[in-house]
């Protein structure tokens, strides 16, 4: 369990990072280490060139600015734990927060690190789908924004290329008195979800905004946009809201692993689902 | 935890280890010293064509060994003791013309430096043809399977039969009668310090000291002494920190073997450190057995006859340690019930997978999750209570002494004392304990399982222990145990203090290193208290004796009247001006006693005469459980446990604490997957399942203490008591939570471990009424 042989560029600012991504093209950021550096330790991943983001300066600070929440990429996860701005702003962010992980890996993982690593079945991932966040992502050719809908590819891909960077996560700061709901399946305290909802409804003047995504049953955090587009031209009743969760059910594509079958994950979304949505309605 | 007591004081061995002085395996560092890594199978099942380490050596490595530069392949292990129906397949020391699981050591490989030996590994060219995979014991017995030694016919490795009385007659004139079939899965003992070996040999003394993570030095010695034509007295085994090791050390591996031969061929120590992805796959796994469980019972609850067939998965070898957990099942299947029938036969068949070895409980769980499940099913069916159908069977003080039928190999065991009908009413009374469900208010059924287990203890027999004192008074006990974090060093200092006659704060122990006495066993099997702390009684009383008969004369006085207390002599109970230590120095060189002998010291080996230690624990789990998910949670635990007489309360509650988290861990998350090619699919701690902290519920214990008859002490074990009843009392909350009256819903949870997909099928079985054998039930390969 030694990694492979491998060098590592230290930068300071964000120039360097970039420079180094657009010379590099198999480079690899090293953003708290807490799946990557297990995997280099496996030989899973034999990255020849490792970039540490830990020294890079103006990527760490949590603020708000225009409507939104933003996070730099390097924000430690503890960091979002307790911060009153992400309690605040970002509320279903700071419900997620305690599934994410543990004590040890949240001192180390970055907010960043696990929105672009992608895991399927992770927190932060599917919040930001949830939440629709943006993504900015800079290169030398440039800043990019990504729509979260859009950000996550597939397992473990992202819409970022080769040379870019993501240096902040946008998120729109929940309305007032917006309500949110987190619930995930696992076996264990910090594990990755069997199956996991997030949720969150807000009463605007123009109606009511629900916004909700389902994780760890596909290759990526499932929007669940019809479910969404129902509530915004009402309140539908009971009925109706059992009918909408079946038929984003149907939508699902998860997988059977030694942890739990399709089928039943499947049902373990459904429940997750269920208990959300009734959290917020109420 | 109760507040700390006179016989609870701190333990001496946390100081060091609680502020990083403990020295583990890998801390060893020695000059010259070079490292090593193993090469390992990625085939389950394959022929080895070639092997070409040139580029390998060429890129740096200092050594490359397989099996064809060993000089020693005909040698076999040293073993312990070994049942007479295995037909061979031990490992071999380094694969030689095949493989057989994945892990399986081909070649070692030595460079500079741990990071080097892994790059350069990749450089050794092995070629592979495969061969068709036994991935399962039904694939193994199915006729014309492809043999995985020409000794095992059918792929039976060994195969017995205990019976008394006439089961089969009785099961079949019984009106009442259930059959049943359980899956133990396999497990892996995992401790956090792997396995680890530095290896040095001094060429100029032909001397070989070995650092080890071993639990068993001496069985070690012996075999790095025969393997490597070494006599026994040039070889010393250090083992004196040992991170854990819950059986999986408790034998002598290979890579021990391999990497001291290492030693001797570079004339440089030579470290080897088992990572994580190595323990996982290559250390001995445990548990794996099916079960086929048929019992009779009468109108009144009482259980006529009982017969099991078991199936072990073995793995692809025979291992250094044999097939002691089929032996141990098939010695505790009755539990502590009187079954007048009882009928077991035990066949070991072997997969290509890593072999299994022991696991704390070594047999034990496996033995009592069908038992005390298929109780459950019977109360239900005669409508009494599950308290009372134990109490119906349990063996009474009156029946005492009470002679187990079924014990193994030389051991024998009995039943000697205790009252387990009392242990029984104080699991259900006052400790919350109901036989009736209860929906919480988080729409939780929230129920209680109960189930009795045993715990023998003091397999192996004979340890040893030296005590002696020296001029300044400190007392030395030296043991033939080695520890893995029991607490011995304290336990056993409280044994000589109070046996000698001295402060516990002037004792220290010594242990694990097999160059402090020439012969002893290790810390494996619950031996530290029944055989170990008995050996350190035995040696200070014999110390005691010759400290008075010095002190006799010292004082000129009649022996009788003279007696030890906090190191002083003392005379018609009160104190003389002679210490312990001026006695020392009477008899020392020089001394006005002096007889020419080299110290006050005694020596003593503790003879059990293989008679085995019972020890009965009661435990009650409640748990709440999610009908619409199948989620559960463990919410409250009790034990009602006999330690017999309890040495140290404080370290008899951490063991039977860590041994029943260690058995939830094993009834609900932990099992190591094979596909069917023998392929491992949970090969890290990502995949492969342990309880953490927050899975684990308060438990709650209280002790019954009966001396035991077996041992001057007066102790039963502990180590592993807390473990073997833990998967029934899970299992039995959880049918009970889904329905405290319907039978035939808990067949979706006997498989351990219990998922929350096996409740919510068993919940979807109980609402349906439909009781479908489950899925693994077709591969039960007999008749």
């Amino acid at each position: 369990m030694k990694p492979a042989p491998f060098e590592m560029a230290r930068p300071r600012a964000l120039t360097e990072v970039l420079d180094l991504l657009s010379s590099h093209s198999d480079a690899k950021l090293l953003a708290g280490g807490q799946s990557l550096v297990p995997l280099m330790n496996l030989r899973m991943a034999t990255p020849e060139f490792l970039i540490d983001l830990g020294q890079v300066g103006g990527l760490t600070g949590i603020s708000v600015a225009n409507g939104e929440l933003r996070i730099g990429a390097m924000a430690r996860q503890k960091d979002l734990f307790d911060h009153p701005l992400v309690e605040l702003h970002a509320p279903l962010v700071a419900a997620a927060m305690p599934y994410v992980g543990h004590v040890q890996t949240r001192n180390r993982g970055t907010a960043g690190g696990s929105v672009a690593h992608a895991d399927p079945a992770a927190e932060l991932p599917l919040v930001v789908t949830a939440l629709n966040g943006t993504l900015i992502a800079q290169s030398k050719r440039g800043v990019r924004e990504i729509p979260g809908h859009e950000f996550f590819v597939d397992a473990l891909t992202t819409a970022l290329d080769s040379d870019e960077l993501l240096t902040e996560i946008r998120l729109p700061s929940a309305p007032k008195g917006a309500r949110v709901a987190f619930w995930e399946f696992a076996r264990r305290h910090g594990d990755f979800a069997i199956a996991s909802a997030a949720v969150q409804l807000s009463r605007l003047d123009h109606g009511i905004e629900l916004k909700a995504a389902l994780g760890g049953v596909g290759s990526r955090p499932h929007v669940c946009r019809e479910l969404s587009e129902a509530f915004a031209a009402g309140t539908p009743g009971s009925d109706r809201v059992a009918k909408l969760i079946e038929h984003e059910i149907a939508l699902l594509q998860p997988q059977s692993d030694l942890q739990a079958s399709a089928e039943y994950r499947r049902h373990l979304a459904r429940v997750s689902l269920t208990k959300c949505l009734q959290q917020v309605v109420t | 935890m109760s507040a700390r007591d006179t016989n609870s004081p701190l333990r001496k061995e946390d100081h060091r280890l609680l502020t990083g002085r403990a020295r583990f395996t890998d801390d060893v560092h020695l000059d010259r010293m070079v490292e090593g890594v193993f090469i390992r199978s990625p085939m389950a099942h394959a022929e080895i064509v070639s092997i070409d380490a040139n580029a390998a050596i060429a890129a740096g490595a200092l050594l490359v060994l397989t099996s064809k530069d060993l000089p020693f392949n005909d040698r076999d292990f040293v073993v312990r003791y070994w049942h007479p129906s295995i037909k061979n397949g031990l490992p071999p020391f380094l694969a030689m013309d095949r493989v057989r699981y994945v892990g399986e050591p081909v070649a070692f490989l030595v460079a500079n430096d741990r990071y080097l030996a892994e790059d350069i590994a990749a450089l050794v060219q092995i070629e592979y043809r495969a061969l068709a995979p036994v991935g399962s014991v039904a694939v193994a017995m199915a006729p014309g399977s492809p043999l995985l030694h020409d000794e095992w016919q059918g792929n039976i490795a060994a195969q017995f039969k205990h019976s008394f009385g006439d089961a089969d007659g009785v099961i079949a004139r019984s009106a009442g009668r259930l059959k049943r079939y359980y899956r133990y899965a396999r497990q892996i003992p995992l401790p956090l310090e792997g396995r680890g070996c530095v290896a040095d040999y001094a060429v100029d003394q032909n001397e070989l000291t070995v650092y080890l993570s071993t639990q068993s030095h001496y069985n070690v010695r012996a075999n790095l002494s025969k393997i490597l034509d070494l006599s026994e007295s040039n070889v010393r085994v250090v083992a004196e920190d040992v991170g854990g090791g819950f059986g999986s050390k408790s034998r002598t591996y290979p890579e021990e073997i391999i990497v001291s031969h290492a030693s001797m061929r570079l004339g440089r120590p030579v470290k080897w450190i088992e990572d994580r992805f190595e323990n996982l796959q290559a250390t001995t796994h445990s548990r794996s057995m099916d079960t086929e469980l048929e019992i009779a019972y009468n109108a009144e609850g009482k259980i006529t006859a009982l017969k099991e067939r078991v199936i072990v998965d073995i793995g692809a070898y025979v291992y250094t340690s044999g097939i002691v957990t089929a032996e141990i099942v098939a010695a505790r299947c009755a539990g502590p019930y009187k079954i007048d029938n009882v009928s077991i036969e035990v066949v070991c068949v072997g997969t290509n997978k890593t072999p299994i070895a022991t696991y704390r409980g070594a047999g034990q769980p496996e033995a009592t999750f069908p038992l005390e499940t298929a109780l459950d099913v019977v109360a239900k069916e005669l409508k009494i209570a599950a308290v009372d159908i134990r109490e119906r069977n349990i063996i009474r003080p009156a029946d005492m002494p009470y002679t187990s039928r079924l014990d193994h190999g030389t051991a024998t065991s009995a039943f000697e004392n205790g009252d387990f009908p009392l242990m029984l009413k104080k699991a259900a009374t006052g400790t919350g304990y109901s036989e009736t469900p209860a929906t919480n208010d988080r729409g939780e059924r929230v129920a209680w399982g109960l189930a009795c287990g045993v715990e023998a203890s003091g397999f192996v027999n004979y340890e040893s222990a030296k005590v002696s004192i020296d001029p300044s008074g400190l007392v030395t006990v030296l043991s033939g145990i080695s520890s893995q974090g029991q607490g011995q060093r304290t336990t056993y200092a409280q044994v000589c203090a109070e046996t000698l006659g001295v402060r516990f704060e002037n004792v220290q122990v010594r242990l694990g290193n097999t160059g402090l006495l020439p012969f002893g066993r290790g810390g494996f099997a619950t031996r530290g208290a029944v055989l170990g702390a008995n050996a350190v009684a035995g040696a200070s009383e014999k110390l005691r004796s010759q400290v008075l008969a010095v002190a006799a004369t010292l004082l000129q006085a009649d022996r009788q009247t003279l007696s030890i207390f906090s190191g002083i002599i003392r005379r018609n109970r009160s104190d003389t001006n002679l210490s312990v230590g001026e006695v020392a120095r009477a008899i020392a060189p020089g001394g006005a006693l002096y007889t020419g002998a080299m110290a006050l010291e005694a020596e003593y080996i503790f003879d059990s005469k293989d008679l085995l230690t019972l020890g009965l624990s009661v435990h009650a789990a409640q748990v709440a459980v999610y009908p619409r998910s199948g989620f559960f949670r463990v919410i409250d635990y009790r034990i009602v446990h006999d330690a017999g007489r309890m040495l140290n309360p404080m370290i008899v509650e951490g063991q039977v604490i860590g041994g029943a988290v260690d058995g939830i861990g094993s009834a609900i998350l932990s099992e190591i997957s094979y596909d069917s090619e023998g392929q491992l699919l949970n090969g890290t701690l990502a995949d492969y399942m342990v309880i953490t902290a927050p899975e684990a519920p308060r438990v709650h214990i209280e002790h019954v203490e009966s001396r035991a008859s077996t041992n001057p002490l007066g102790v039963r074990g502990i180590g592993e008591g807390g473990l073997i009843a833990v998967p029934s009392a899970i299992a039995n909350a959880i049918a009970r939570a889904i329905d405290p009256r319907a039978v035939g819903h808990e067949i979706s949870l006997s498989k351990l471990p219990i998922t929350p997909e096996m409740v919510f099928q068993a919940f979807a079985a109980a609402r349906d009424g439909k009781f479908d054998s489950p899925p693994w039930r077709s591969e039960w390969p007999l008749r």
